[in-house]
């Protein structure tokens, strides 16, 4: 009996104990933490959340001895983790007891082949060889790294390789794994493959995690507590039931609610009896949805008894939301016109583009087409995910894109989205076809003469910063385009102070957080006041706070006639602000249209070919749902409803549904 | 563990390493301290059967590309520079200079065997690239007794070169959407452009190895003085075999090169490559030697 009181008692023992704990990086003038005071225990799962900047990538370094071993700077307070004092244990000793995961996976892995890269850590603390091979195979078969194990690193998606990452640090079985936002430069599906693996490790593992990152919405219902900070504060620490429960978000500026929780909040605040009555406020996506299921019955009943018909109510709100939703976007004038476009890429295209260079100079009319045949195109549309013979293709017929648009790209890895963009601002040029910008083609312009008109935003900002100072880049850049010497200081402040980085003018790029960079490699393709803005995958290592930010721009700056192309996995934010949709799949585009519009048909499209057991599989296709489609889909009574009917795709329209209801229960 | 399926690559990818590496090093050697083309030739034969053999012929063709731009150059310069020999082909007065350029067929040869030599070096080099993968190359300098720091680098240079390259690029169209002409046919302008990419290349990879230092530091690279090595390569008694041949080759080669033979000088009078008897017999046993570490490194990856 005494000795279970003692486990019991150091079970609930601090793991990580920081106390009074305070950090300034030598290149900066502000302190990065202050007073931090913070205790994890053995087995906690802690998600670390703030805005880009709040320090969280600088507490994770204090954990596991990066600082002050690695990065210098003035540090004060007292930390232990694991009965250790990271500040006075080498961090190589450290990596015994904390194994942390990095954003980017390429700068993690060293050696050529998995099983190597997994071996690496065990032969640094000169393991014996069987007991490594013992170690390998367990990860082996723990992970399911059967098909990937004998690869080259250089063979793996994203997603693989932050798997590897993960892997070769759990062989040297730590008790804390940290992880600073290992999604970040990652798709949704390898998101959700790592999300997973994190899971396993804490609910089945039992390791103490600590997580910084910004998609909270797949993460947060198995989270035990979360940690936010607010420059270098900790201005939160709280069980993550409590503080959802009590509406702790309230007093935080920049959070972003989970919308399934943004759902059963506008409920409770219609006092509806059922969330009042339950004792533990609902977290875990099936049991929110048992409760939604619930409530929306008794909505139902309730609107019933005062008389009034819910389908009746359904169809008219989508009646008024589809009045709202007619725009005139052909009162601005066309800015790319694409004419039977045909595109691919084989080892010479370089030459191709040399040679239909030439060809056009001579003669304009002439195009390259002996090099495609339409007997190839043929074959072309039966081959999948736009590969013909190891050749990447893309194609689209006439389609034509108005100023004043926001345009959003969607559609699986590899169906031809970024290309379509480098297409656009002449980096690559159309095999045959014509793509017009402003009415003059592509096809003789070099990618500097278009880069006036075309702002092409690329998607790691990591790499896109050479100089000094934010303001020396932005300073060669508008220099690089002739522009009078005294309008080059005010437009670059300008910029910067709409985005919020006018105070890191003086900085070296490379020390800004993720989305500062984001932020001002959009500054940097805004310098030439281009007509056309096409961002790949602009909205990564974003809060959500961010691209609402960056998406309010965006409304702004079509608003003044431009247009906007903007490629992106996050459906959820597309659809809230997109004009128009374009679905790539298999090198073409298979749905055009508003997000009202393609969305459903999208949904049809893939159970349609989960039916016929094609590509798509059940995974993949759950990218391509919006929030507001999933609730209504798994939620009995609502999809009932919504039977034949358009369904509601952006989760503020949901809302806004939500509201409707209630409104016409509060009438009575 | 072994019942997964290995991925073979290539067919010599499960074999030996250091068999594999002192192989091909040895057609590496051949061209570098011979000068004649009859062991050229003999090179280029090995070479050929071992990428015919692992299907690399493709991949050795683009190492042959590139030293196709340095025999250019080659022969330009001993064409112009070069005036020996006897045998006249043509002769080019520049009037004002003083100066005659001379072409023999003496300096053609001699530039084209030249060429040849740098050629072989180029493709044996590219073969050591494509069939000796850089974790096996890091276990044979750990075999080696080489430090490990120094193993590191090796590696990790050849680890991180595509990603360079990669980088590279992406830079490249960075800096075009941005506006900078890097397409101009002036080629001085072209090059002086061209800083807009080196200068980001170099900041972009300083920056990648201080993450890449942070990350070995949370790995515990470098906790202790001696490092274990995973799967370390061992030797069966067949290997033990190919190995002395193949110490064997290297030193026959050194009496080759001792004795005066494997040279062939086309000055002051072009002359036939000439090999007498006893040359002609070091030379079979070696053309016999490397064919038995040939088909007993063939007959150990078909078993």
């Amino acid at each position: 009996m005494i000795l279970v009181l003692i486990l019991n008692h150091n079970d609930q023992k601090s793991i990580i104990s920081v106390r009074n704990l305070y950090f300034r990086y030598y290149t900066r003038n502000k302190l990065t933490l202050e007073n931090i005071n913070l205790d994890i225990k053995k087995g906690e799962f802690v998600l670390l959340v703030g805005a880009s900047g709040s320090g969280k990538t600088t507490l994770l370094r204090t954990i596991n001895g990066l600082i002050p071993h690695f990065y210098g700077g003035f540090l004060e307070g007292t930390i232990i983790v694991n009965g250790l004092n990271p500040i006075k244990t080498p961090t190589r000793e450290m990596a015994k007891y904390v194994g942390i995961i990095f954003q980017n996976p390429d700068n993690q892995l060293f050696m050529n082949n998995v099983e190597q890269e997994i071996a690496f850590g065990l032969e640094n603390f000169n393991f014996p060889s069987d007991l490594m091979e013992q170690r390998i195979n367990e990860i082996i078969k723990n992970y399911n790294l059967e098909n990937i194990i004998h690869k080259q690193i250089s063979e793996l998606s994203g997603g693989e390789k932050q798997k590897v990452a993960i892997t070769a640090i759990l062989v040297l079985q730590p008790e804390i794994i940290i992880m600073d936002e290992p999604t970040s430069e990652l798709d949704p599906k390898s998101t959700e493959l790592i999300l997973s693996m994190i899971l396993h490790l804490n609910k089945n593992l039992g390791k103490t995690i600590i997580i910084a990152e910004h998609i909270i919405e797949k993460i947060f219902p198995y989270v035990d507590r979360i940690v936010i900070l607010e420059d270098g504060k900790v201005i939160v620490n709280e069980n993550i039931r409590y503080f959802f429960s009590k509406k702790l978000y309230l007093n935080i500026m920049k959070f972003k609610v989970p919308f399934y929780i943004q759902v059963l909040e506008t409920f409770r605040e219609k006092n509806f009896e059922i969330l009042n009555q339950m004792d533990n406020f609902p977290l875990e996506f099936n049991l929110v949805l048992n409760v939604l299921n619930l409530i929306f019955e008794k909505l139902f009943n309730k609107l019933k008894e005062n008389g009034k018909n819910p389908i009746e109510l359904i169809n008219i709100f989508l009646k008024n939301d589809e009045n709202n939703n007619q725009t005139v976007t052909e009162q601005n004038s066309c800015l790319v016109e694409i004419n039977n476009l045909l595109f691919y890429y084989n080892s010479n295209t370089k030459l191709r583009n040399k040679r239909t260079k030439k060809k056009n100079s001579i003669n304009n009319n002439s195009l390259n087409d002996e090099v495609f045949e339409s007997k190839d195109i043929e074959s072309i549309n039966q081959n999948k995910l736009g590969i013909i013979q190891n050749k990447f293709f893309l194609k689209i017929e006439n389609k034509n894109f108005y100023g004043g648009t926001i345009v959003g790209i969607i559609g699986p890895n590899g169906s031809g989205k970024t290309t379509f963009l480098k297409l656009l601002n002449g980096l690559l040029k159309p095999i045959r076809g014509d793509i017009l910008i402003c009415g003059e083609s592509t096809k003789n312009k070099t990618v500097a003469s278009l880069s006036s008109k075309v702002g092409l935003m690329f998607q790691n900002p990591n790499i896109q910063f050479f100089r000094d100072t934010l303001y020396d880049e932005f300073y060669a850049i508008l220099f690089n385009y002739a522009t009078e010497l005294n309008e080059i200081k005010p437009k670059i402040y300008q910029l910067m102070d709409y985005f919020d980085i006018l105070k890191y003018k003086e900085e070296y790029p490379r020390y800004l957080s993720q989305g500062e960079l984001q932020r001002s490699s959009m500054v940097s393709v805004l310098l030439s006041t281009p007509k056309i803005l096409a961002l790949d995958e602009p909205t990564h290592g974003m809060d959500a706070y961010q691209k609402k930010f960056l998406f309010d721009f965006l409304n702004e700056y079509k608003v003044k006639g431009n247009l906007v192309f903007v490629v992106s996995h996050d459906i959820e934010t597309l659809i809230n602000y997109a004009d128009r949709i374009l679905f790539f799949e298999q090198g073409c585009i298979k749905f055009d249209g508003s997000p009202s519009y393609v969305l459903p048909q999208l949904e049809i499209h893939i159970d349609k070919l989960k039916n016929e057991n094609q590509y798509f599989n059940q995974q993949d296709s759950t990218y391509f749902i919006s929030q507001s489609q999933k609730l209504i889909k798994s939620i009995p009574i609502l999809n009932n409803l919504f039977l034949n009917k358009p369904k509601i795709v952006s989760s503020k329209k949901f809302i806004e549904f939500v509201k409707f209801l209630l409104s016409h229960l509060n009438e009575n | 563990m072994s019942q997964l399926k290995k991925i073979n690559y290539y067919k010599w990818y499960n074999l030996n390493p250091i068999l594999k590496f002192i192989f091909i090093l040895e057609l590496f050697i051949i061209p570098i301290i011979f000068t004649s083309p009859i062991y050229y030739l003999i090179t280029l034969t090995f070479i050929i059967i071992i990428s015919l053999e692992n299907k690399v012929i493709k991949k050795i063709l683009v190492f042959f590309r590139y030293g196709v731009y340095f025999c250019f150059l080659i022969i330009i310069f001993n064409v112009i520079l070069n005036s020996n020999g006897t045998h006249y082909i043509y002769i080019i007065q520049i009037p004002h200079l003083n100066y005659n350029i001379v072409i023999t067929w003496e300096t053609v040869i001699y530039s084209l065997i030249n060429s040849f030599s740098l050629i072989l070096i180029l493709i044996s080099f590219g073969l050591i690239n494509i069939l000796v993968d850089p974790d096996q190359l890091n276990k044979i300098f750990s075999k080696l007794k080489l430090p490990y720091l120094l193993q590191f680098i090796i590696i990790c240079s050849l680890r991180f070169f595509p990603l360079l390259l990669s980088d590279y690029n992406t830079i490249m169209d960075i800096q075009k959407s941005r506006g900078f002409e890097l397409e101009s046919k002036n080629l001085i302008k072209n090059l002086k452009n061209k800083m807009v990419l080196i200068l980001p290349l170099l900041t972009n990879s300083l920056d990648r190895s201080i993450q890449i230092a942070e990350a070995l530091e949370s790995r515990g690279f470098g906790i202790y003085k001696n490092r274990s090595v995973y799967k370390p390569i061992k030797f069966d008694n067949y290997d033990k075999l190919i190995l002395s041949l193949l110490i064997g080759n290297f030193i026959l080669i050194g009496i080759i090169r001792l004795l005066g033979y494997g040279t062939y000088s086309l000055y002051i009078s072009f002359n036939l490559p000439s090999l007498d008897v006893f040359e002609l017999n070091l030379m079979i046993l070696l053309i016999i030697s490397n064919s038995i570490v040939y088909l007993g490194l063939r007959n150990k990856t078909n078993k």
